[in-house]
């Protein structure tokens, strides 16, 4: 398990985003490079929500991270998916 | 030997009660979407099965609603694994260890021309099929569910009473 800081941007609903907000613990697919996708669960604390046409700064956990360490450094850029729909993007900020 | 390919590499005896069908036929198998098992091809009578991990809060939903939906600030989206094993894989190595809490599976049955709409792709290198929010209503008109009174222990997990098929 490892957590990394992100800022993240989700998508307005209209250029094909979610329809409603997310909530902290919200865990979408990230998807790095071209279509490797992991379980990231997303984690804000100075908010509630946040909204499509939303950015803000989250921490991301992944459970599982052996397969995306090549990944795993600042400035790695990275999609929010729900299977095939891409909801939002992200850029990593901070490692432990 | 049941067979299944995923991307390029052909895997035996992986994704076991995918469709919980039998084919047995290799020459049949085609790849869609990246992803696609033997036993996927049948007539429109033939099904196959979803499993999905879920917490009690959505699983009580579940049977309140009468099938899936989005939850408040949840994916919109539902992820389902292709066997059991992938479920209980996912319940165990993915989602307790984020909360701990209890997680139960529920096995849905679809129609094989469901099946084939689906997005299907390789989520911690597990199989996974997505169905949208727009197929939800399908699925639950489509789909019969039953919850599972008990669920496998994944391959190669470790647990208190220990792994009886590893070695």
């Amino acid at each position: 398990m490892i957590d990394v800081m992100a800022d993240i941007h989700l998508l307005y609903t209209h250029e094909g985003g979610r329809k409603s907000f997310i909530c902290s613990g919200y865990r979408p697919n990230i998807r790095f490079g071209d279509n490797v996708y992991v379980d990231g669960a997303i984690t804000f604390s100075d908010r509630e929500k946040v909204f499509p046409g939303d950015t803000c700064q989250v921490q991301i956990r992944f459970p599982k991270p052996e397969g995306i360490q090549k990944y795993l450094t600042i400035g790695t850029s990275f999609d929010i998916n729900e299977g095939a729909l891409k909801v939002g993007e992200g850029k990593i900020l901070a490692l432990p | 030997m049941r067979r299944c390919a995923v991307g390029s590499v052909t895997l035996s005896h992986c994704v076991t009660g995918v469709g919980g069908k039998d084919d047995t036929d290799a020459s049949a198998a085609t790849l869609v979407d990246g992803i696609d098992c033997m036993g996927m091809h049948g007539d429109a009578n033939e099904k196959a099965r979803l499993y999905r991990a879920v917490s009690q809060d959505e699983l009580d939903d579940i049977i309140s609603f009468g099938g899936f939906r989005p939850g408040p600030g949840h994916m919109e989206t539902k992820l389902f694994t292709t066997s059991a094993d992938d479920a209980a894989y996912v319940a165990r190595e993915i989602l307790y260890p984020l909360d701990h809490k209890p997680l139960t599976i529920v096995e849905v049955e679809v129609p094989h021309a469901f099946w084939i709409r689906l997005f299907r792709f390789i989520a911690d290198g597990k199989p996974v099929v997505a169905v949208e929010p727009n197929q939800l209503e399908a699925l639950n008109a489509k789909g019969r569910r039953r919850v599972m009174d008990s669920s496998p222990i994944p391959y190669g997990s470790s647990c208190a009473f220990g792994d009886t098929r590893k070695g």
